[in-house]
């Protein structure tokens, strides 16, 4: 369970003050699939990065499972990350010196999980036959599915997406959700997605609103 | 000893082979004395203890296993005997409960404070945790780690299990931990080092620190890394390796830099120990030790210097030669490795009776040129030729040549300044040494370098830089002369004298090394930044999938050590490489003697850093630096700019093309290639001429012009080979100059002159003046300085010197030249009145007047008085001679005439007198000889054996301009060269940095509809703003050196006056008080020491170099300034071509990117 308490957080200072997100507290159960919506610069993407410890919060906590992690130190925040939650990003964020397959096993790699199923998982999302070659030789599809087979590596509970078909054709895009769909339905993974499509949050089981850093 | 030897040994002396067991004793010994010491702890109880052992073990060697457990059976003696001996003083061990314990973990290195194995007090009180463990912990320790026992052997020893052994070695480690931990307090800087080389340690030597230490080092970096990354080490590295696998080129470009950097400054320092001691070898022995020249009429100095442990060896001369009228003194060797160190041209040492081995200057003089092997006759008899010395600048010692020290009475013979150097004709006669020598010579060879304690350093300013050199004898008390204590100065300022000059020459080039080593430290900067800027995006994924900033951290600091690891180890051989083709083209071509900064030399790694941990830690460094300011940069935000008013066009580019960072490394790296090219091409004018700030003229070190105002040239004079003989040397006072009597003179008479057919001869004896009645039209009087100068004078002079100079005549200056009578006859021409006659001219009847400038003072058959003095030293009139002769006729000479001719008479004078060296000697002036010969093709081999000439050659000056210019040119090349690759790759990256990071920029500009034209404009005129304020900056960097240097001269320049008046103060000051030293005298001696010390300082740290001084540093910068646009301009437009018509290829990639 994910349960945000009056999370705020905002961006410089005096008259050039932002903020970015006001207040927020919400609570998302295990197994739930969560879309948090909203116009660009509504502070959806400053929410999920704090949820994912990315970013700290000005003020306010949250709680994975009541361990709270805003107090929690950068090693460990890391750590954390690492092995509970996955991150998909819009711009698939490969490593670009990386293989496709070295990418995906890199955190698994860092985590010392060596048995981390990873051909299970190319099968899964259909790019056993693509995993030597360099995000720059693959397709948007093909890299984005290599960015989630990454977030996967490490069996996270929560995975986190920010906008993660955005950059994608509607083909594609559709593939993607259906296999964060799977994952949700199939293992009972949290998954959080972050879009300002509402064809997309529509898929999701509950949508969050949010306008001007407050939900709505 | 292996374990399989010791296990025969044990098996040999089990069969009761005594001889086995005698050797066990000796192998096992120390160790089971020291195991019982730490188990008891008394040394005492200990030797007791390891002697029972040894007795034990002899007598029950019979009831051993087998050979290969003789070690735990003889520590399982040696155990009961501490144990009994303990329980005797009734300690005892509680035991403790059973835990699993791998191996591993036992051998898990300890973390100690990083210094233990230098710091003795850390040690001691390592030591004193160890000798703090029970007895049972400390045992089993001992025997497990220090014995490299393993823990089923110590189990047998002590009589237990293995879990019990495990588990008391664990406790004991706990123990340790946490005594140090306690001891040192949780801040302090651990290294990891292994328990073995730990207790290894506390009781060895200082190999074993050293391994140790290097352990803890090669342990401790590795296992702290692998710690603070949590075990991810491997991977993190695994994530560079692919990241430098991928950026070749970076990566090549970064190792570029970093091993040139380090290639230059271990190329710099090795060639500073070579020069270091190739200075040692010039003044001094290798050792630094100084070898002096004293004669036998020191008997004190030499009584000193004669003790056993003083004294190296000695050299007694023979006898005298006389050549013409130069006279040489043979020298007798008794020891020849005195001698080992002179550089031997081809050919060896003497070894036996009848060899000799000459100088080849002496030979030239001789006139002999044949080889080594044939023979030579002297007038002590013939020898064999067997070895030729060299004796070109660079290579004499000392001991080649005579120094005459005139301030000691001549008595001491030590380095004196140039103008009173002769070559020392070392002819070193193998063999008989019994005749009885005419002279003896020690050769003082005791100088010992010192370190001074502080508290003298407070008291001598001048100390404080390095060190210093004293005479001292035996019982290390410092020897002084009985009068003043000027033999211990004298001995001190001769050594210090050449550290000295070495470190002026040092002070010089240090600015370019610096240069270098800066340019190339920005050139990794630059490469540095580049690659973290490319790489900050891969940072933020890693971020973004958990990587702590500790691991990030971690990451960076492996891939440091793994490049500087690199870096150093290429860098260091290709510096060494570099140095050591520097070498031997020195040697090769240059004839400098072979010598390297390899040379073994205790003092050159006393005065300077070792090459190697130089290089390694510059490079390390500098990479280091260029990690840490990348680091920052790429967390520095831009300013915000918000309050600016929306800009002009213009303006707008300005702001995007800004990077500052990169434009600061560019600028500055563009400056320093200026400056460090304009004061390199300075330096070379300062040390290879000499600069006439007149005329602003440079005239080069050496030049085909010759002669002795250097009016004749090779060239256009014809003339392919000369000879010259040393000139007359002077002293005197006020403007009142004579010939130093003791002064020897070569060169050959008119007869000898006259039978060489076709020989044109030139001399001249300039202390001769003409002595009139007051009144006399001539000028050029000659004065005595002040009245007490003159009174000074007349006091040293001789009764008929007296008598001159009191008789109120007037001197006039008019020295003698001298011609052979065929050069004399073609004067004839330009006669003005009277006639030459050669007869009335060799008979001293008569001489010339030649008028060079103005009107003849003189007229034909006027009577002059010709004088003639020489002094034995310098003051007052010694021998005087007077001559009553006639002019015989005028000669004026006109600007056409031929050069040679004009050469024939004195230059600088309006007037002087012509005769032949018959003339002069039939009037009784000193020294009349020719000094100079040309043609020498007319002379073939004909000139006769001890005429005293030194040969000069067009050719072998030819070749000496052609080597001086290749090596100038090529080493500055090679100079500019590398720095140039270093700061134009820095400068380079900038600028493809630049247009690579605003490729994005561009293309939405262009996207806007900026034509790509007004772009290109833009960047290249912002590039070429780069040249020029780096050119603006080196010209101010130059103009600002010589601003200082300018101040320090004048300051020194100041300073001298000083000691000028402070020295006449004091010689008042002496001379009132007549003998002895009063104390206002020692202040003064003191004060005036002091500020010479001060100025001195000022000139050797400033550079006052007059050449440096007046310099014009302008037109250099400008052209420096005008490739560096052209090739900015290049590289641009190059840059630009990477873009192509596909704006939308550009922005969607440039989109990406961001």
């Amino acid at each position: 369970m994910i349960k945000t308490e009056n999370l705020t957080r905002t961006y410089g200072k005096g008259e050039g003050k932002v903020t970015a997100l006001d207040g927020v507290s919400l609570t998302i159960n295990d197994g739930e699939m969560v879309a948090i919506i909203g116009k660009s610069g509504s502070g959806k993407s400053t929410l999920l990065n704090l949820i994912g410890g990315l970013d700290k919060p000005t003020e306010g906590r949250i709680f994975y499972n009541d361990k709270e992690i805003g107090s929690m130190k950068d090693s460990e925040l890391s750590e954390f990350r690492l092995k509970n939650v996955g991150f998909v990003f819009q711009f698939f964020d490969l490593i670009p010196e990386l293989t496709a397959e070295e990418n995906v096993l890199l955190p698994s790699r860092l985590a010392k999980n060596k048995d981390a199923g990873a051909d299970e998982l190319y099968k899964a999302l259909d790019i056993g036959d693509r995993v030597k070659h360099y995000p720059s030789e693959l397709s948007g599809g093909q890299q984005q599915r290599a960015a989630i087979a990454r977030a996967l590596i490490n069996s996270p509970d929560v995975i986190l997406c920010d906008e993660p078909t955005g950059n994608l054709d509607r083909a594609s895009g559709e593939e993607v959700m259906a296999l964060l769909k799977r994952l949700n339905t199939e293992q009972g993974r949290t998954v959080i997605i972050v879009t300002h499509d509402r064809g997309i949050a529509e898929q999701c089981g509950r949508i969050i609103e949010i306008s001007d850093g407050k939900i709505v | 000893m292996n374990r399989s030897e010791i296990s025969a040994l044990a098996e040999r002396a089990k069969q009761g082979d005594s001889a086995a067991f005698e050797q066990l004793y000796t192998e096992f010994r120390s160790q089971v004395y020291y195991f019982c010491k730490r188990c008891v702890g008394s040394e005492s109880a200990a030797e007791d203890l390891t002697s029972e052992t040894f007795i034990d073990a002899m007598e029950k060697i019979g009831s051993l296993r087998s050979g290969a457990a003789f070690s735990g059976w003889l520590y399982a003696i040696a155990y009961n005997k501490c144990s009994d001996h303990l329980r005797s003083n009734d300690r005892s061990e509680v035991a403790a409960t059973p835990e699993q314990l791998s191996e591993a973990a036992l051998n898990a290195p300890l973390l100690l404070p990083d210094d233990y194995a230098i710091n003795a007090e850390t040690r001691a009180q390592l030591q004193s945790i160890i000798d703090g463990l029970s007895p049972d912990q400390r045992s089993a320790v001992i025997m497990y780690y220090y014995d490299e026992m393993s823990v089923s052997e110590v189990a047998e020893a002590m009589g237990t299990n293995e879990n019990n052994v495990s588990q008391k070695l664990h406790r004991a480690r706990k123990k340790i931990r946490a005594q140090i931990e306690k001891l040192i307090g949780k801040g302090a800087m651990f290294g990891a080092v292994p328990m073995r080389a730990l207790l290894g340690e506390l009781d060895t030597s200082t190999v074993g620190i050293a391994a140790a230490g290097a352990a803890a080092i090669a342990v401790g970096i590795p296992y702290g890394l692998s710690k603070a990354s949590g075990g991810t080490a491997r991977e993190l590295l695994w994530i560079t390796r692919k990241y430098w696998a991928k950026h070749k080129k970076s990566l090549a470009a970064l190792l570029f830099s970093g091993v040139l950097l380090c290639a230059v400054v271990t190329c710099i320092f090795l060639n500073g120990r070579r020069d270091f001691i190739t200075g040692l070898d010039h003044n001094y022995d290798l050792s630094g030790r100084q070898t002096f020249m004293i004669t036998d009429d020191h008997k004190e100095v030499i009584d000193f210097v004669s003790k056993e442990d003083t004294v190296r060896g000695e050299v007694a001369v023979l006898g005298r030669t006389g050549i013409g009228k130069n006279t040489f003194e043979y020298a007798v060797l008794d020891d020849p490795e005195n001698l080992a160190h002179l550089p031997i041209e081809s050919g060896r040492l003497p070894e036996k009776e009848g060899e000799i081995a000459i100088y080849r200057s002496v030979l030239n003089v001789f006139g002999f040129f044949g080889s080594v092997g044939e023979s030579i006759t002297l007038d002590t008899g013939t020898y064999t030729l067997v070895g030729i010395l060299h004796d070109e600048e660079f290579t004499y010692r000392n001991l080649s040549r005579l120094y005459i020290e005139q301030v000691y009475n001549g008595d001491v013979f030590g380095p004196g300044t140039d103008s009173f150097k002769h070559y020392f004709p070392m002819i070193f006669v193998g063999g008989d040494a019994g005749k009885a020598p005419e002279y003896s010579y020690i050769l003082l060879d005791n100088v010992k370098y010192v370190s001074i304690p502080d508290k003298d350093l407070e008291d001598h300013d001048s100390f404080k830089d390095d060190f210093s050199i004293i005479v001292r004898d035996a019982d290390e008390s410092v020897f002084t002369d009985d009068n003043d204590g000027s033999y211990n100065n004298w001995a001190y300022y001769a050594v210090w004298g050449g550290i000295w000059s070495f470190r002026a020459e040092n002070h010089k080039i240090m600015p370019l090394y610096i240069v270098a080593a800066l340019i190339s430290s920005l050139s990794v900067l630059a490469v540095m930044r580049n690659i973290f800027a490319e790489r900050e995006d891969t940072v933020r994924m890693l971020r973004r999938i958990g990587v702590s900033k500790r691991r990030i951290r971690v990451m960076y600091t492996i891939e440091y050590l793994c490049l500087a690891g690199i870096q150093t180890v290429i860098g260091i051989a290709l510096g060494s490489a570099a140095h050591l083709g520097i070498c031997a083209y020195r040697t090769s071509v240059m004839g400098y003697k072979d010598f390297t900064g390899f040379t073994p030399n205790e003092l050159s790694s006393w005065i300077m850093p070792n090459p190697f941990i130089a290089g390694a830690s510059v490079g390390a460094a500098v990479l280091l630096a260029g990690y840490l300011t990348a680091a920052l940069l790429s967390r520095v935000k831009a300013p915000s700019r918000k309050k600016k008013k929306a800009a002009a066009l213009w303006r707008c580019f300005g702001r995007v093309f800004r990077t500052r960072a990169v434009t600061v490394i560019q600028t500055l790296s563009l400056a320093l290639i200026c400056f460090g090219t304009i004061y390199g091409y300075m330096l070379f004018h300062s040390t290879e001429g000499s600069f006439d700030p007149e005329t602003g003229e440079f005239h080069e070190l050496i030049s085909t012009e010759f002669g002795q105002n250097r009016q004749f040239s090779f060239d256009e004079d014809g003339v392919e080979e000369y000879y010259s003989a040393s000139e007359v040397k002077t002293a005197g006072s006020g403007s009142f100059l004579f010939a130093l009597h003791s002064e020897h003179f070569d060169g050959i008479g008119d007869s000898d002159a006259d039978s060489l057919e076709g020989i044109t001869a030139h001399g001249n004896i300039p202390h001769t003046f003409i002595v009139a009645d007051s009144g006399s039209k001539l000028k050029n009087s000659i004065t005595y300085g002040s009245a007490e100068e003159k009174q000074f004078f007349i006091d040293h002079s001789s009764e008929e010197g007296k008598a001159l100079l009191n008789s109120g005549k007037a001197l006039y200056k008019s020295p003698v030249a001298l011609a052979d009578i065929g050069t004399i006859n073609e004067l004839s021409q330009y006669v003005t009145s009277g006639e030459i006659n050669a007869d009335k001219l060799n008979s001293g009847e008569e001489v010339l007047l030649v008028v060079r400038y103005g009107n003849a003072p003189l007229a034909a058959s006027d009577t002059v008085t010709v004088g003639a003095a020489d002094t034995d030293n310098g003051f007052g009139i010694s021998k005087l001679t007077q001559s009553d002769t006639k002019i015989g006729a005028v000669v004026v000479l006109p600007k056409s005439m031929d050069r040679i001719l004009r050469y024939s008479v004195s230059e600088g004078d309006d007037y002087n007198l012509l005769t032949t060296a018959s003339g002069a000697e039939a009037l009784g002036l000193a020294g009349a000889r020719y000094t100079e010969l040309f043609a020498k093709e007319a002379l073939g081999n004909s000139l006769p054996l001890g005429t005293g000439f030194t040969l000069y050659s067009y050719a072998q000056q030819r070749r000496e301009i052609f080597l001086r210019n290749a090596s100038f040119y090529g080493s500055m090349g090679a100079l500019v060269l590398v720095m140039s690759l270093l700061g134009f790759s820095a400068y380079f990256n900038g600028i493809g940095l630049k247009i690579r990071l605003k490729e994005y920029q561009i293309s939405i500009m262009r996207a806007v509809g900026t034509p790509i034209k007004r772009l290109r404009r833009r960047l290249t005129l912002d590039s070429i703003r780069l040249p020029l304020i780096s050119g603006t900056m080196a010209y101010g960097g130059i103009k600002a050196m010589q601003l200082m240097m300018l101040a320090a001269n004048n300051r020194a320049d100041k300073l001298a006056n000083e000691a000028r008046i402070a020295f006449n103060e004091l010689s008042e000051i002496s001379s009132a008080a007549d003998h002895g030293y009063t104390p206002e005298l020692l202040s003064k001696i003191n004060a005036v020491n002091d500020i010479q010390a001060r100025e001195t300082d000022v000139r050797v740290y400033f550079m006052t170099d007059k050449m440096m001084l007046f310099m014009n540093a302008l037109i250099p910068t400008l052209t420096i300034f005008a490739v560096m646009c052209i090739v900015t301009i290049l590289l641009t437009r190059k840059s630009f071509r990477m873009f192509t018509p596909d704006i939308a290829g550009a922005l969607a990639r440039g989109r990406k990117r961001r």
